[in-house]
């Protein structure tokens, strides 16, 4: 009886060790593969878009379809991905061994660390002598001097409101911190809860708060170097920036916290809230009819004697450091750096964006795009946005520090411990 | 007292459970009712306000932006994943119920502390290792992975009912001249019946409604099931929920329809493996 027990032992044994040995084999025979294939397939190229919208859609397509025409060799297909899915996807997607040859990105901190550790295909050929100020440019380049980004069109944030609205309850824009929180209390006064900030969903807006008032406060410099974690959040500069802060908190929509994003714009455009700091993509989340009310206006101006700086940020195009075709990533980066390209996309897309070719000119012009363009061209330094600047990582800290900070405001002190706490911890350190 | 006690409990009981099976619905019904609203009308006055007009044409678009395609993608992968589920499930269970293997209860105790980790922690090794074996980013690979994921707590689940089944039933069938296969076949199977609908239609509705492993596994827009699909309507910043809700509502009707045709099951299957 106790022979075939022990018989099936060792074929159990023989079994696994077959599983082993092929599962090895496996390993051993598929890495080279990529590289053996890449002679036979060189014409595909893959490019992998969050662009989930239709507008942005069409817009991808329309890229590829004009990139075929001028290079018939290439045979490329657009892949969609939604963009939460998209971000949690990349780190994986740059280290596969067949990548997607080229994929929408921003600029910004996140981009140069897949830099350092080479998963950006070189770009330095793609991108054009002129055309790109000195700011994007050096957006798109890494440590080592490389060009590892295209970009192909920025937005803006500003403190967006409705003309008509302005108008009916008598105010105008302010340019001043002063003058921005004698409006507020002017609105408020009239019934009017004067600034929206709908958290449910979209806590990270906190960040535009905090970066704005930390650039108009502490400039830009300071900012960088803050995000970089050379400086600390219990510096007292940081400490002046809630306090600046706390000044508005009476102002804002106080249902805000209950609110997702969707349900906070709607509120805004209804005329509830009169004021949302926010980026373009506000505007294209109204209906056709309200669009040509949309106004905005900069950040106030807490010290005159710190140069001004603005959010834009910037979105392009990455390729990757592992696709099997090289030539036809670079080629397509070329493509999409050219101002036809730039004009073709952000027509046939519909969004509120703005080319990054300084050659290039808006499809549609429309007074608030040439507000927004005049008003990120006088600005003496541009910067991205806290998670760009920085990474997803300390946007968690931030967001946990600043909604603290709204229900407890009081509690800066604290607040800014842990936030130091909470941000060198992420940084592993 | 009691008199009283026994006229007012009976409407304490339904005066509860119609709050909460109100509570229930109310969700459900937002989605329904958000799915027949217009994009300007929510985005007008929000989620939370009476609709202007309802109409039909967010399950039209809902349907031409290719929900067909993904909800086949979704069948494609759920079918295959239930039917080998119960096959391999049912044998591994019967194995471990019936007879005398070494190791058996290290084996259950395995399989149940495999369902024990979190799927995140498994996510990155799997992706590497369907990447090695040449299964990433297709519809074999997905079927792979999502049958080894939950064929653990399957085994363990028939393994507790099997051995509910009297021994003396396959002992017959055994001095009768079946040989092992034979009793799992004739004998095993049919009374294992209830419990293999009720974890057929778990298995049906977890695959269906799986989404993490898809976007994980998944890159090609061609091959994506329907629960990614619905995520990539979403935009960055905006969204169309009244799209959205049509189409879940729409991905919700396979799920539906193998729930109520295995309804009775799936209640007496909630009982699966109480009695050992």
């Amino acid at each position: 009886m106790s022979h075939p027990i022990v018989s099936r032992r060792g074929f159990l044994a023989g079994v696994g060790a077959l599983g082993v040995a092929s599962a090895l084999s496996a390993c051993a025979t598929s890495t080279p593969s990529p590289a053996a294939g890449s002679g036979a397939k060189s014409t595909a190229l893959q490019l992998k878009s969050r662009e989930t919208s239709d507008g942005g859609r069409k817009a991808m397509q329309a890229l590829l379809d004009e990139f075929v025409k001028a290079n018939p060799q290439y045979k490329p297909t657009l892949n969609t991905m939604e963009p939460a899915a998209f971000q949690q996807q990349i780190r994986a997607d740059l280290t596969l061994a067949t990548p997607p040859d080229m994929l929408t990105w921003f600029a910004g901190e996140i981009a140069s660390n897949f830099a350092k550790q080479g998963l950006l295909l070189d770009a330095t050929s793609a991108f054009p002598a002129d055309g790109y100020s000195k700011q994007f440019a050096d957006l798109s380049t890494d440590a080592s001097g490389k060009k590892i980004f295209v970009p192909t069109n920025y937005y803006w944030w500003g403190m967006f409101y409705r003309t008509s609205n302005f108008e009916k309850w008598d105010v105008s824009e302010p340019k001043t911190w002063d003058e921005f929180i004698a409006l507020c209390k002017t609105l408020k006064g009239k019934g009017v809860s004067p600034i929206a900030l709908p958290l449910a969903d979209s806590a990270w807006l906190t960040a535009s708060w905090f970066d704005y008032l930390n650039l108009r406060i502490n400039g830009a410099t300071f900012h960088r170097a803050l995000l970089a974690g050379q400086e600390a959040y219990t510096d007292p500069r940081v400490a002046k920036v809630l306090d600046t802060w706390r000044e508005v908190l009476p102002y804002l929509d106080p249902d805000g916290k209950g609110l997702a994003f969707q349900e906070g714009s709607a509120k805004w455009q209804q005329g509830k809230d009169a004021m949302f700091l926010a980026g373009t993509f506000l505007g294209d989340a109204t209906p056709a009819d309200v669009k040509a009310d949309v106004n905005f206006f900069q950040f106030p101006i807490i010290d005159a004697n710190v140069p001004v700086a603005e959010e834009a940020p910037l979105d392009g195009f990455i390729a990757s450091a592992r696709t099997a075709n090289p030539e036809g990533a670079t080629a397509f980066l070329k493509y999409v750096a050219t101002p036809q390209a730039q004009e073709l996309y952000l027509k046939t897309s519909g969004s509120t964006l703005i080319p990054a070719n300084s050659n290039a000119k808006s499809p549609v012009s429309t007074p608030l795009l040439e507000k927004g363009r005049a008003m990120v061209a006088s600005a003496a330094d541009v910067t991205q946005f806290f998670n760009r600047d920085s990474n997803d990582d300390q946007l968690n800290a931030l967001t946990t520090a600043l909604v603290r900070f709204i229900d407890k405001p009081d509690e800066a002190g604290d607040i800014l411990k842990q936030w130091q706490s909470d941000s060198a911890k992420a940084r592993g350190n | 007292m009691t008199a009283t006690n026994s006229r007012v409990r009976p409407w304490l009981f339904h005066g509860g459970m119609s709050i909460l099976a109100a509570l229930w619905v109310v969700p459900l019904a937002l989605v329904v009712v958000t799915s027949l609203r217009t994009f300007d009308d929510l985005a007008d006055a929000g989620l939370a306000s009476v609709p202007k007009g309802l109409t039909f044409d967010p399950y039209q678009q809902a349907l031409e932006s290719g929900e067909w395609h993904s909800i086949v993608n979704s069948l494609l992968i759920t079918v295959p994943v239930v039917i080998v589920t119960l096959l391999l499930a049912s044998m591994a269970a019967y194995g471990l119920a019936r007879h005398r293997i070494p190791f058996r209860k290290t084996l259950l105790l395995l399989m149940l502390a495999g369902n024990l980790l979190p799927a995140q922690l498994l996510l990155i090794p799997v992706l590497k290792l369907t990447e090695q074996f040449g299964i990433f980013d297709s519809r074999i690979g997905m079927i792979v992975v999502l049958t080894a994921v939950g064929l653990g707590f399957y085994v363990f689940v028939l393994h507790g009912f099997m051995r509910g089944i009297p021994e003396e039933v396959t002992h017959a069938a055994k001095i009768d001249g079946a040989t092992t296969f034979g009793v799992y076949l004739r004998i095993v199977l049919p009374l294992t019946k209830p419990a293999m609908a009720a974890l057929g239609s778990l298995a049906f509705t977890w695959t269906f409604n799986d989404l993490l492993w898809s976007i994980t596994l998944l890159r090609d827009e061609q091959k994506l099931p329907v629960t990614p699909a619905i995520l990539g309507m979403q935009g960055e910043f905006v969204s169309s929920w009244n799209v959205i809700a049509a189409a879940t509502v729409i991905a919700a009707i396979p799920t539906v329809i193998v729930f109520l045709r295995f309804q009775r099951y799936f209640i007496s299957g909630l009982l699966i493996g109480s009695s050992k």
